[in-house]
């Protein structure tokens, strides 16, 4: 493109109304473009705390449910039984059989 | 926030009438009975090193059903205790022993021994016994037949 084109594109007066019209578009545009756009909200105190709760609150139920088979597993690893027989002389003995015990 | 004052109210006459229950049941128990608690702590093993100064003191049924060849008295005490109090006692050097009974209304004695050694635990059980009687409390590990103690106790109830 040679330089007196450019100048003269350039120098191409826009007329009002197409102006108003082109600002009227490009508005447009942009309301278009705000509505579409996904909102951001503000984090709201109340709405903090209550994904706090919620937070903490699974946490605390995700723990729970891990800890149960937790505490299964340590007591299939010592277990312990108890045995209380009579001899024949009337004697009573309490057996105790637990992998605790340092013995 | 609001409070919800009724159920705040109600938890808190739910929670004083429990305390004065559980404080009227104490109170029914009655006196505290004194107990003269007699232990024998003897270590069973198979090791043929140890002495076998306790086998008299263990029942012979209780030794045929048992795989140790040695029975040996680590020690010996006499306590005298009170009811429904803990009453510890050092035995046999590092172990320490704690006893705390119990008298049922049926006149029975509840007896709960729990032997420690430094952090370990040794034994730890409880049992029902008349005045006078004596029990035998015995410990070992699974899988592991080298080694239990065992405990001769006897409670008896001071008039």
């Amino acid at each position: 493109m040679s330089d007196d084109r450019l100048r003269e594109i350039l120098s191409v007066r826009v007329a009002a109304d197409e102006e108003a019209s082109r600002s009227e578009r490009a508005r447009k545009r942009a309301m278009a473009a705000y509505e579409t756009a996904p909102r951001q909200h503000r984090w709201q105190p109340f709405m903090a705390a209550a994904a706090l709760a919620i937070v903490l609150g699974g946490t605390w139920i995700t723990q729970r449910s891990s800890g149960r088979p937790g505490a299964a597993d340590a007591s299939a690893e010592r277990p312990r039984i108890e045995m209380r027989m009579q001899l024949s002389d009337g004697t009573r003995v309490n057996w105790v059989i637990d992998n605790r015990y340092a013995l | 926030m609001r409070f919800n004052i009724p159920a705040i109210a109600l938890l808190l006459t739910l929670a004083t009438a429990g305390d004065a229950a559980a404080q009227k049941k104490s109170e029914k128990k009655g006196p505290r009975r004194q107990a003269e608690v007699r232990l024998h702590v003897i270590q069973a093993s198979s090791s043929d090193q140890r002495q076998n100064d306790a086998a008299a003191l263990v029942p012979a049924e209780l030794k045929s059903l048992l795989r140790y060849s040695r029975y040996t008295l680590l020690d010996s005490a006499l306590l005298r205790a009170t009811e429904r109090t803990e009453q510890r006692i050092a035995v046999a050097g590092d172990m320490l022993g704690e006893v705390e009974f119990e008298v049922q209304p049926d006149g029975q004695i509840q007896v709960t021994v729990e032997l420690r050694r430094s952090d370990s635990l040794l034994l730890d059980t409880r049992a029902t016994v008349k005045s006078g009687e004596t029990v035998v409390l015995g410990a070992s590990r699974m899988r592991d037949g080298s080694t239990g103690l065992i405990v001769l106790l006897t409670t008896k109830l001071i008039p």
